[in-house]
Parts: C-alpha cells; sequence; structure tokens
C-alpha cells in the first residue's frame, strides 16, 4: 500500500510539473527514485525498472541531455501510468471464483429471496412508497449487494450498488421498473450460476439503461415505453448526431466512484479553480483576442484535469477534458484559427466538466447525449468543421449550447450555430429548459459546495492551531497576573471574561479544523483484510462501524500502525482456518469487526474478531519459558488482564510459526507503544473458542487537556484532570505503613496505595509529611492509586508539547507545557506513572 | 513541504561560504567547536525544567519560543566536573539529525562562548587515540588555529553523537527491568 502511495505521489507531482520547470521536475526525479527503491525492495521488479528509468530521463530532461523536452517527459508519463498498472496487477490478484458450495447455497437462497423482493416492490407501486416497505427492500437489496461482493460477482455487486443509489435518489419516488429490472437480471444470473457454478454474467447494458437517474417526466413514459428502446425518428441523413438520438433524452452520465479514493474530494476542488481559471481566460481573450498566453492558460487548466481525472480513474471526465484540450493544442499551435465558435465550445467543455465534478460531490448527473454531443462537436471542430446542431423529431434545439449561450459575451458563439427556434415545443424542448433549470441549479448547489471547504495546507492549520495555544497562555498569563487579580473593578473583570469566553471558543474552533473522520483508514484495512485473508488462505468479513468519527488528524495519523498490527493479528492468528472454523461449528467465514465510538471524553476504536481468543495457557507457558511469571504462582489465579498484557513485551510471541504476515512478536508491542504516545491505552478481551477484543482507548486530541496544576517542592507538574477522582488531606488516622515502607491510605472505598511524586520523580525536595500534603485520587482504567503532592495551585487548559523531537520517552511524563510565566512543566501520564509505581524497581525505592 | 524544501536550498547554497566556520566555546580550559551550520542561537542561561529518569547530563527541558526542546549540560556529557553558573554561562542552541533520524534541536549548556572561526580542511588532524575520557566517536577532528601569535588546538565536535541521548540505552534499561521482574 504504501507502494501505492508513492506511485499517487509521483504521478500527482508528473501532471503537475511543467517539462520546463526544473524544481518540480527534480521533485519529480526524487519521488520515482524514491519510488524504484521502494518497489525494489517489495520485490515488484517491473515497477523498479520502470521506475527508475523514469527518474533517469527526468534527470536526464533537468540536465538537459534530452532533444525533445515533451516526448521525453511524456516518457516519464508513461512509465508513472505503466508503474501505476503493474502495482495494481502485483497487490490485486485476480479474484478467485468463490467457493462452489457457497455459491450454489446463495443461489439457493436467491430463489426465493427474488420474488420476495418483487413482491414487496410491487406492493410498494399499489400502496405508494411508505416508509416500512421501502426500507425492507432496502435492506434486502443491501444484503444481496454484500452477498455478490463475498461472492466474486462484480457485476451483480455493482448493480445492485446502483439500484441503491437510485432508491435513496429517488426518495419520493419509487424506482420500480429499476428494482424489477435487477431482478430480472439477477433471476437470469441465478439461472446461469445454477448450471454453471462458474458462468459468466450476463450482459449488464439493458438493466443499465434502466437504472439510469429517472427524472420525473421519464417516469411516466418508461413504464410503457421501456429505456434503451427509443427510436431515432430524425432524418439520419442529415443529423450529425443521429446515432446519438438512441441515448434517451434523460439517460444520465454514470460516475463509478466505487474506486474512487480521498484525493477525489482534492481534485474536485482543484478542478474548479482550474475550470475557474480557464473560463477567466477564455473571457480575456474574447475581450482582447491574440495573446497566446490566455490560450495556453485553458490549455493547461484542461490538460492538468484529464491527468488528474485519468489518474484518478474517471473517464467520463478525461473524455470531455481530452477532446477540449486536443481541440486548444491545435489552436496553440496554429493549426486551426481561434473562432469564437472554439471558445463557444471550450465553454461548453467548462460546463460540462463543471458538471461532472459536481456529480463527484453529489451534484446533479449531467446526460450522457449532451456529452455525447460536446465531444462530438469538439472532434468536429478539431477537423475545422462546425457542429453546432443536434436535429431531433425535426426540430432544432441546440442543447448545449443553450446554457453557454446566455453566458457567452460574444453573441457570434450563438450565431455561428443554428439559430434556436423559439417555437420548439416538442419533449426535448421542454426536458432541454429543464435541463438548464436544474443545471442552474446544480451550479448554485455546486459552488455552495466549493465554499463550504478551503483547501489549506496542514503547515498553515498546525501553525494556526500553535497560536492559539500561544493565545490560550498568554491570556492565562493576563489573568493569573496578581495586579490583574487585584483590580476590583467590574469592568475590567466583565471584559476579562469576555475575552477568556471568546478565546475558549477559538480554540476550540481551531481544534475542529483538525478533526477528520476515521473514514480512509478503515478503508486501508478493508484493503489489507482483503489481502491478508488471501494470502492466509481464510475467508473473512469485515464489517465496519462508526467510520465518520471524528478525530484529531495527528491522532488518525498514528493509529494507522497500530490497527495495521492488531488487524494482521486477528486474521493471521486469531481468526482460524475453514476447516479448523467448521470443526468448531463456526461459519466458515470469520467475521472482523471494526468499530470507533465515543466513550467519556475518548474515541474507542476495536477490532474483534469471532476466532479462537487468546489462548491464556500457551501465554502463560510461554511466560514460564521465558521466565516472565515465577513459577511459584498459583498460575490459574493470574488475573486475565495481566496474562493478556504479556503478549504486548517486545518480542513475546506464541506463534508457533513465523508466517510473513505475523508471529514475530514485534506487532504488539508496536501497539503499545503507539498507542501510549497518543496517551491512549489497549485492553484486551478475550474468550478462548468464541474470539477477542481489542480496544484502543483515545483521546480526542492530542493538542490540549484539562489539567490540574500541582506542585511538589519547587516542582510544578500538569495531572490531566480527567485523570483524577478526587483530591484530599489526609489525617493520620487514615494511614497505615505497611511493612514499613508501602503506604496505604483507607478511603471511603476501600484501601489504596499511596505513591509519593517527589520518589517517583527522583526529587529531593518537597514536602515529606503526608498529613501536610495532598493526596490525588487517580485512575486510569481500572487501576487506581493515590499519588502524594504537596498542593494544587489550580486549574488550567495546557497545550501539549512533545519533549524535542528525539521525543525521549519517560515513564509516567506525557510531554510538557508551557505556563504562564513562560516555564515548562511537566504533564505527568497517570497510566504510565501508576504502571510503572508497580514495578518492584520503583516502589522499593 | 514548499517552505521546507526552500529551507534546504538555502542551507545548501549558504554550506559554501560556511562550511570551514566553526563557533567555539569553553567547558573549563579546554576549547571545543562545532559547525556553525549546527548552531541555531545562542541564549543565556534559562529556567530548566528536570526530567526524571534520564542520564544527568540531560539537565531537562525548556521553553525556546513556544516550543520545548531538551537541554544537556556538555560538561557532564563529557564526564568533566559540574560548576557553578556564571555570567558568561551559556545555551547553545543545536540542530542536527542522528542518522536517518528527525531533525533534533537541543540547548547545550556551554561555559562560555568564544568567537566563529575559520578552520580550513587542511588545519584538521584526526583524532588522536587516548583511549580516555571523551570517545572518539564525539569527536569530528582537532582544529589547529593561530589564537594572538599562539597555536591552540580546537576539538571539533561531532554534534549529532554529543546531542543523541541514546535511546539503546533506554531500549537496555527496559529489558533489564523486564528481566528483573522476571527474577
Amino acid at each position: 500500500m504504501g507502494l501505492k502511495a508513492s506511485i499517487n505521489a509521483a504521478a500527482k507531482a508528473a501532471v503537475l510539473t511543467d517539462a520546463g520547470d526544473l524544481q518540480s521536475l527534480v521533485v519529480l526525479g526524487d519521488l520515482l527514485r524514491q519510488l524504484s527503491t521502494d518497489a525494489a525492495s517489495e520485490g515488484i521488479a517491473e515497477v523498479a525498472d520502470r521506475s527508475a528509468e523514469a527518474a533517469d530521463l527526468s534527470e536526464r530532461i533537468v540536465m538537459r541531455q534530452v532533444d525533445d523536452v515533451d516526448a521525453a517527459f511524456r516518457k516519464v508519463m508513461e512509465a508513472i501510468r505503466t508503474c501505476d498498472s503493474a502495482c495494481e496487477r502485483a497487490s490485486a490478484p485476480p479474484r478467485e471464483p468463490a467457493d462452489p458450495e457457497l455459491l450454489l447455497a446463495w443461489v439457493a437462497s436467491c430463489e426465493s429471496m427474488l420474488p420476495e423482493i418483487e413482491h414487496l416492490a410491487v406492493m410498494a407501486e399499489t400502496t405508494g412508497f411508505v416508509g416500512e416497505t421501502a426500507a425492507d427492500i432496502r435492506r434486502r437489496i443491501h444484503t444481496l449487494k454484500g452477498e455478490c461482493g463475498v461472492l466474486s460477482l462484480c457485476e451483480a455487486q455493482t448493480l445492485c450498488h446502483d439500484l441503491e443509489t437510485l432508491m435513496d435518489a429517488s426518495a419520493d419516488r419509487f424506482p420500480i421498473e429499476a428494482v424489477l429490472a435487477v431482478c430480472d437480471w439477477m433471476k437470469s444470473l441465478i439461472g446461469a450460476l445454477g448450471n454453471d457454478p462458474s458462468a459468466q454474467e450476463p450482459d449488464t447494458a439493458a438493466v443499465r439503461a434502466s437504472l439510469a437517474h429517472p427524472s420525473p417526466e421519464q417516469i411516466a413514459t418508461t413504464i410503457s415505453e421501456p429505456a434503451g428502446l427509443a427510436e431515432p425518428t430524425a432524418d439520419s441523413t442529415s443529423d450529425p448526431f443521429a446515432d446519438l438520438a438512441a441515448i434517451p433524452v434523460d439517460e444520465r452520465v454514470t460516475i463509478n466512484l466505487e474506486h474512487a479514493d480521498e484525493n477525489v474530494g482534492d481534485f474536485a476542488l482543484e478542478a474548479r479553480e482550474h475550470l475557474a481559471n480557464a473560463e477567466a481566460a477564455v473571457l480575456s481573450i474574447e475581450a482582447n483576442p491574440g495573446d497566446p498566453e490566455q490560450v495556453n492558460v485553458v490549455f493547461r487548466a484542461f490538460h492538468t484535469i484529464k491527468g488528474v481525472a485519468g489518474f484518478l480513474n474517471l473517464p467520463r471526465i478525461v473524455e470531455v477534458a481530452h477532446a477540449a484540450e486536443f481541440l486548444l493544442d491545435k489552436v496553440r499551435s496554429n493549426k486551426i484559427p481561434l473562432t469564437a465558435h472554439v471558445l463557444e465550445l471550450v465553454l461548453a467543455s467548462s460546463d460540462m466538466l463543471g458538471q461532472l465534478i459536481g456529480m463527484l460531490s453529489g451534484g446533479d448527473a449531467a446526460r450522457e447525449r449532451e456529452l455525447k454531443i460536446l465531444v462530438r462537436r469538439l472532434e468536429a471542430a478539431c477537423e475545422g468543421r462546425i457542429l453546432g446542431t443536434i436535429d431531433t423529431k425535426g426540430s432544432t434545439a441546440p442543447i448545449a449550447s443553450t446554457v453557454t449561450a446566455a453566458r457567452t459575451t460574444s453573441p457570434a458563439g450563438a450565431a455561428t450555430t443554428s439559430e434556436p427556434k423559439s417555437d420548439t415545443i416538442s419533449t426535448i424542448g421542454e426536458s432541454a429548459a429543464v435541463a438548464e433549470a436544474s443545471n442552474s441549479l446544480s451550479k448554485t448547489h455546486a459552488t455552495a459546495k466549493a465554499d463550504q471547504t478551503v483547501k489549506v495546507s496542514t503547515q498553515r492549520m498546525d501553525s494556526l492551531v500553535n497560536l492559539v495555544g500561544e493565545l490560550v497562555i498568554a491570556q492565562l498569563m493576563v489573568i493569573q497576573d496578581p495586579i490583574v487579580g487585584n483590580l476590583h473593578d467590574q469592568r475590567v473583570q466583565r471584559n476579562l471574561s469576555h475575552l477568556g469566553k471568546i478565546v475558549r471558543d477559538l480554540q476550540e474552533t481551531s481544534m475542529s479544523l483538525r478533526m477528520v473522520t476515521l473514514k480512509s483508514t478503515f478503508q486501508k484495512m478493508a484493503r489489507l483484510v482483503r489481502d491478508v485473508a488471501a494470502k492466509a488462505g481464510k475467508r473473512i468479513q469485515l464489517e465496519v462501524e462508526g467510520e465518520d468519527v471524528e478525530l484529531d488528524r495527528n491522532v488518525v495519523e498514528e493509529i494507522g500502525d497500530p490497527l495495521v498490527h492488531m488487524i494482521r493479528n486477528a486474521c493471521d492468528h486469531g481468526i482460524e482456518p475453514t476447516d479448523e472454523r467448521r470443526a468448531a461449528g463456526k461459519p466458515d467465514h470469520g467475521t472482523l469487526r471494526l468499530r470507533a465510538s465515543h466513550s467519556g471524553g475518548s474515541i474507542v476504536i476495536e477490532v474483534e474478531d469471532d476466532g479462537r481468543g487468546l489462548s491464556r495457557e500457551r501465554i502463560i507457558r510461554k511466560c514460564l519459558e521465558k521466565g516472565l511469571i515465577d513459577p511459584s504462582r498459583n498460575l490459574d489465579e493470574i488475573p486475565e488482564s495481566e496474562v493478556f498484557n504479556y503478549i504486548f513485551l517486545p518480542g513475546f510471541s506464541t506463534a508457533e510459526k513465523v508466517t510473513d504476515i505475523s508471529g514475530r512478536g514485534v506487532g504488539m508491542d508496536v501497539v503499545r507503544r503507539n498507542i501510549e504516545a497518543l496517551r491512549g491505552s489497549v485492553e484486551i478481551h478475550s474468550t478462548t473458542g468464541k474470539g477477542s477484543v481489542f480496544s484502543m482507548r483515545l483521546p480526542l486530541t492530542m493538542a490540549i487537556i484539562d489539567g490540574m496544576v500541582v506542585r511538589v517542592g519547587t516542582q510544578r507538574y500538569i495531572v490531566p484532570t480527567l485523570n483524577i477522582e478526587r483530591s484530599f488531606r489526609p489525617t493520620a488516622a487514615q494511614l497505615t505503613v505497611v511493612l514499613g515502607k508501602g503506604e496505604v491510605v483507607q478511603v471511603r472505598n476501600g484501601l489504596l496505595p499511596i505513591y509519593r511524586l517527589q520518589r517517583m520523580f527522583n526529587l529531593d525536595e518537597g514536602t515529606r509529611e503526608l498529613e501536610q500534603g495532598l493526596l490525588l485520587i487517580l485512575e486510569n482504567g481500572k487501576r487506581r492509586a493515590c499519588v502524594f503532592v504537596d498542593e494544587i495551585l489550580g486549574q488550567q487548559q495546557v497545550v501539549i508539547k512533545n519533549l524535542g523531537e528525539s521525543r525521549p520517552q519517560i515513564r509516567g511524563v506525557s510531554g510538557g507545557a508551557i505556563l504562564g510565566d513562560g516555564r515548562v512543566a511537566l504533564i505527568v501520564d497517570v497510566g504510565g506513572l501508576l504502571e510503572s509505581a508497580t514495578t518492584p524497581a520503583n516502589s522499593a525505592a | 513541504m514548499a517552505i521546507i524544501d526552500r529551507n534546504e536550498t538555502n542551507a545548501r547554497e549558504s554550506r559554501g561560504a560556511n562550511e570551514n566556520k566553526f563557533l567555539s566555546f569553553c567547558l573549563g580550559s579546554e576549547h571545543f567547536g562545532v559547525e556553525i551550520l549546527r548552531v541555531r542561537e545562542i541564549i543565556g542561561l534559562l529556567a530548566i525544567t528536570p526530567l526524571p529518569q534520564t542520564p544527568a547530563y540531560v539537565r531537562g527541558v525548556m521553553n525556546l519560543r513556544g516550543r520545548i526542546i531538551p537541554v544537556i549540560d556538555l560538561r557532564l556529557r563529557f564526564g568533566l566536573p559540574s560548576t557553578e553558573a556564571t555570567k558568561e554561562t551559556c545555551i547553545v542552541v543545536l540542530e542536527a539529525s542522528e542518522q536517518d533520524g528527525p531533525q533534533t534541536v537541543m540547548g547545550a549548556i556551554v561555559d562560555s562562548v568564544r568567537e566563529v572561526q575559520d578552520i580550513p580542511r587542511s588545519a584538521i588532524e584526526p583524532p588522536p587515540e587516548f583511549g580516555c575520557e571523551i570517545p572518539l566517536r564525539y569527536i569530528l577532528g582537532m582544529g589547529k588555529v593561530k589564537e594572538k601569535e599562539k597555536d591552540r588546538v580546537v576539538i571539533l565536535l561531532e554534534i549529532a553523537e554529543v546531542i543523541a541521548i541514546r535511546e539503546r540505552a533506554q531500549i537496555a534499561g527496559a529489558i533489564k527491568d523486564v528481566e528483573r521482574r522476571a527474577a
């Protein structure tokens, strides 16, 4: 996956690089070089070779050792593309056909399922699209989709998916014909599979037509006249678009976002910018013809969009962008003159691209026919011909230009096309008007969307968050200043508290900027599960829940590794091979659940498998072998939590064999380290034979905590308020000394050990008498203990900073914070502190 | 990203001119030098917060304009006796990266800072084999300079080695912990 990311990076860089821009070329070269070494280490020779070649080539371009820079650059791009597909091939082995037994079972279940869906659909039609029935149908389709996915029936899966989308989109009208068409198709599929489990999936073209987004007018017509059969009525000898008339007026372009990744959002934003630039340039050309630079601007915009869209696998966008780019290239090289017609086409392309890009973020779908006509016109224009009209049912309705004519300042644009006849009251004319209306609607919609997100570099965002952190500190400095504190002026105090409120709001807002969803992380995990399962020869189903939970970006970045290890372990060790599962009476395919949820002030991410569970005996045996457990202890009495904790030790593995997936005993160590670095914790629950749950508890944000400032001698420490249960001054009666060393205090609910912070941090200052200081009852997970400090100085929010880049890992300290007087106070890591307190080395001190 | 790149290019460009420049400072009577490119700034002694469980030479952490950086005492680092701070005592903020490691910024307490000297390659000799106090990996070489008509030797330091708080040592400690627990 890392390789894929580097290819992505290189491709992105390549697209954005101009052959003349040496600096970018150098960067690109470096990326390719890196890619080559990465690929070589992963053993994908083709990628390694090709990227090395490309890196050499880009270096030679920099060195001016090539004659034709553009051609060389094209070669570099080509090489990246080859790498991409090679990587795809290497990482995604062709799906194996599903288990025939499973398939037959599914076929049997479908034989009853499909008629049920049909029945429900028909009921829905007669009784109206009421909630319960509709939800039922949707559920069934969804299940069907999932099953098809498991059985590698890709076509069926996408079909069900599209149907779902359609049902979601047409909430008020039930797309019965689509449901029925899909049911029919599924029936033919099942029939074929019933006879021959390896049968190919039938052609989906016909059923796809009925899945195309129906508009209100169409509903009435499609039932009597199935989509895709509309007869072209035009005189085909004179109409260049006659063949396109077969495409129903309302058929929409579909963009398959199945394989889209998170880059699509960025692309949409960038592409809108490019389109805006291109449009501005076109307008300036109109005002001031003969400026070759402006043509270049437009050309580059389409070129970039094409490149990125191609890379993101958005063929429809590429189609339009490519045609427009081709035309502009001809103009650029003076092969065809820059006429008003060309400009009009460019604007039309820009509009079409805008609409297609809008679809990425849920905008209205573009019309298939419009797109085809536009491409046809662009192609014709390249040959110097002008195709301006579409002639359907004898009427002239230049659909593509209705949008642009209004926007083009030059009337010539419209004039070159034939006059639109105002007396066209055919259905086409009407739907064109509707199209325009919905067009403008979707356009405002799209702009609104674009305004809602702004791309900001993470550096700037981090520096904003840091500055706000500084502001919080500065504000505290003012408020805690004794002079200010002694001001008993009401107005000053009121203003100060107002200021405090604004600062807090600002802080919250700036923190929320860093929140991102877990979606992309979880998506990566889905892929991982698939790969690991394939490697281990197991069937594993991943269920994901709560991918919309938001977390600090830094936290999300850091949990990737631990998650990978946990999931690998679960797939490799947790879930048993199929035969073992069968013997245990479990379903053939293992289930892995990945869940994220809010709990208190933190986020809990759980990885649950229904595998064999952790083997207590094996861990204990291994511990005895390694001498981690005192053999004289009663082994049955060792608490579960302690036993399971041993698996986090570095080098601890109970695996009998080390596979290429896991078993070296490094993984869980990484898990704990990373999570503790995030101030989180891991817990394991496991039942032998039933499965295990690994839950990570993570803070929402890593940047700011509510802390209690405590003093020990001259030193100040910050204890996270979340971990403090309460504080009190102990009386002599409450205190007991055990064996002259361990101190315990009696509180309402039992005895708690006392740990002195000064001892744990090796300070030779601070109060020694327990009765003169304060005890804080701290808790972390299930552990509770008292920590002894001199006094509490106050409560404040602090910005957590790490203690230098090399991050010296200190037990019991999670970081530092700068206090109001500019000095650094250490933040106490309660989990680590309580843990280190219980190790003999410290408690004996 | 872009900003970092630019900084790197700047550093690369200025490297040529400053390659042979060293900042010299004193620890007791000995003169040491560090490449000027590694020095970010020189500041007076600030409040330092001690860090528990670190070697004695790690004096703690301090606030460098909103950023927390570790501070080491170079005297203790080289096994020299510790002294009281004077008016001349100051912190040299150094920047270096361990092999493949992240850029580390760290303060180093020195007795006094002297000057920036040009020491050409030809005037730098490899460190002699002392088999002694200062481990050789800390030393880049011995620079010979003229100072007021007198010859003087400046010990040029390999900063990346000097400021690396050995994590290996800590891991070894952790392993010992485990062993002790087992015993």
